[in-house]
């Protein structure tokens, strides 16, 4: 059913003006971003500022890709980024499944505030202690540290959410389907995971803008470019002959891609699969 | 599957069999929670939290790489250390303006994105950009849009005719401040918006129609409809939002450094400098922990009072 309309014209104007304003605030940095990559170095910092490019130069581009070894930072980010993901949600959903099925002992107080708990030391602090456990497992300068990492990062939020989006879904779905014959386990696979799937994509998504950017423990964790992902390329362009402000922003735009593709694609699922979730 | 093998580890079977266990099923179901939890336990809890408490109780000298045990010292130096206040301070007061601004701005962004009406879709895709950006290039970013003397705000600024001049942001501690501020907000209030949308497109259309029929006034139907039908996600929301921006880090970093003073030295920022720059290990596992205990009591009281009235809601 269609809401009815009842919108006047001084409303619509507001409306407009509001949304046109945010907008262009929402986008001045980002367009700044753009322009910045693309202009000479010398033309960075003018006042009063020229909102337009005056020439075009793709140097920090280029020199991205020849000195700041680009193409590894860039399919490590995405990488270790898409595992994480699907590291926290192999261990989250059945997590997930387990709180909002079961009741045990030390359910809500125990299992569940201590998992959500695992986000609350700031991230400086995991740092020493994670570096000296990573060296001993070996994990130190390697892709998959991060990966473990991330996926530590992103396990609460996805058990948390996970919950409440399985709590939605009717226990009288899997019991009906349970006393056709069918095993839990089977009910699981067959009711359970098809039903949550918006909210497992939904996820997935959540897990990767969280982590994204994420930039000190990979900072401290890995030490070579083969290993590195794009916010610590980014971070190793201040140095001493100052901030190389054109091959940084190269990289926030082209970092930023992947990202603004999945908003541009897959928002709807985002959405949908997010109302269903985290309502009660 | 990965599932079942985890779920038959004999490590967390044991672990579970002696414990008083309270299960309305035959089925050993919950048992599915143990790997995340063991994951967690491992990786985040056991090691890095236990190394933080034993460190707090000791002094760590670099030079001999020798730890003395000096009990509360730590804390006692801490608490007594306007450096460490002052961090606090700055992190509770980036985090509290930070949030009420994303969650106010959220609100009414998603409300009227939630409205029908012609470039929806447009307007929403362009609103959640900023979502996909990396936070610490987003520091150097702002540090060329807030530029001493060439800022391009102060162009805007006096443009409009706010101001005469150049406003200096970076060297005031106020304005600075502001700066932290503005750059959270511009990033995340994406965040706010796509989870309020998402609540507020699961209320259904004849909820409206329903107040509409009553002649409920739009701010009445805010109040009564519209804000406790998205209470959950908006709480869930602001809660990882409150949690991560009081470990407030990457744009600190890239922007100013903790400065000008200490102005916007946040916590964690402290926590870095001492631990890292200094090698005070001590002091700065006693800090990490002190965070530690004032996000948790916080995170105590929001789940307990909004998540134990959606049991009873239920």
């Amino acid at each position: 059913m269609k809401k009815v309309q009842r919108e006047s014209w001084g409303y619509k104007l507001f409306r407009l003006v509001f949304l046109l304003f945010f907008i262009a605030v929402f986008l001045l940095p980002i367009w700044w971003m753009i322009k910045t990559s693309v202009i000479a170095r010398t033309d960075t910092v003018l006042y009063p500022p020229h909102y337009l490019p005056n020439g075009l130069e793709f140097d920090g581009y280029i020199r991205i890709w020849n000195d700041q070894g680009l193409p590894y930072l860039y399919f490590n980010t995405i990488r270790i980024n898409i595992m994480a993901a699907v590291l926290a949600l192999l261990l989250g959903v059945p997590a997930a499944y387990a709180a909002s099925r079961y009741e045990f002992w030390g359910k809500e107080g125990g299992f569940m505030f201590t998992i959500l708990s695992t986000r609350f030391l700031p991230p400086a602090t995991a740092l020493v202690p994670l570096f000296f456990l990573y060296k001993y497992l070996g994990l130190v300068d390697s892709i998959w540290g991060l990966v473990v990492a991330y996926a530590g990062l992103n396990l609460p939020i996805v058990v948390w959410v996970m919950r409440s989006f399985i709590d939605e879904i009717p226990m009288a779905m899997e019991e009906s389907y349970m006393l056709d014959g069918h095993s839990r386990v089977t009910a699981f696979f067959k009711i359970i995971l098809p039903l949550s799937a918006p909210g497992i994509a939904a996820m997935f998504m959540i897990c990767n803008f969280l982590t994204w950017g994420e930039f000190l423990l990979a900072a401290v964790l890995t030490t070579t470019i083969p290993n590195q992902t794009l916010p610590i390329g980014a971070a190793q362009l201040e140095g001493d002959i100052g901030i190389l402000w054109q091959q940084i922003t190269a990289i926030g735009v082209l970092g930023a891609i992947p990202i603004t593709l999945i908003i541009i694609f897959f928002q709807r699922y985002l959405v949908r699969g997010f109302s269903f979730g985290i309502l009660k | 599957m990965g599932v079942d093998n985890a779920a038959l580890n004999p490590v967390s079977i044991s672990a579970v069999a002696d414990a008083p266990v309270v299960t309305v099923k035959k089925s050993r179901g919950y048992l599915l929670i143990w790997p995340a939890f063991l994951y967690l336990l491992a990786f985040l809890i056991v090691y890095p939290f236990g190394y933080n408490v034993y460190q707090s109780f000791f002094q760590y000298s670099m030079l001999t790489d020798t730890s003395l045990f000096v009990g509360l010292k730590n804390y006692i130096g801490l608490f007594t250390s306007m450096e460490y206040l002052n961090s606090i301070w700055v992190a509770l007061i980036v985090a509290f303006f930070s949030l009420t601004i994303e969650t106010l701005l959220g609100l009414s962004i998603a409300l009227v994105l939630n409205q029908n009406f012609k470039g929806k879709v447009l307007a929403r895709t362009l609103l959640i950009l900023p979502l996909g950006t990396i936070p610490v290039i987003n520091g150097y970013l702002f540090n060329i849009l807030f530029f001493p003397d060439a800022s391009v705000v102060d162009h805007i600024f006096n443009v409009l005719g706010f101001v005469q001049g150049p406003i200096n942001w970076l060297q005031d501690p106020i304005k600075a401040r502001i700066v932290i501020i503005a750059m959270d907000v511009w990033q995340w209030t994406s965040f706010m918006i796509i989870m309020i949308i998402a609540g507020l497109s699961s209320i259904p259309e004849s909820y409206y129609e329903l107040a509409q029929l009553d002649n409920m006034s739009s701010w009445k139907t805010f109040w009564r409809i519209t804000l406790p039908k998205i209470k959950f996600p908006l709480a869930l929301a602001m809660l990882i939002r409150a949690m991560d921006l009081l470990k407030f880090f990457d744009g600190v970093y890239a922007l100013t450094k903790g400065g000008p003073q200490s102005a916007t030295e946040t916590v964690s920022y402290y926590i870095y400098r001492i631990g890292f720059k200094a090698f005070n290990v001590g002091y700065a596992s006693a800090g990490s922990i002190i965070v530690w205990a004032i996000i948790w009591v916080m995170s105590f009281i929001v789940i307990s009072k909004v998540f134990s009235a959606k049991e009873k809601a239920a």
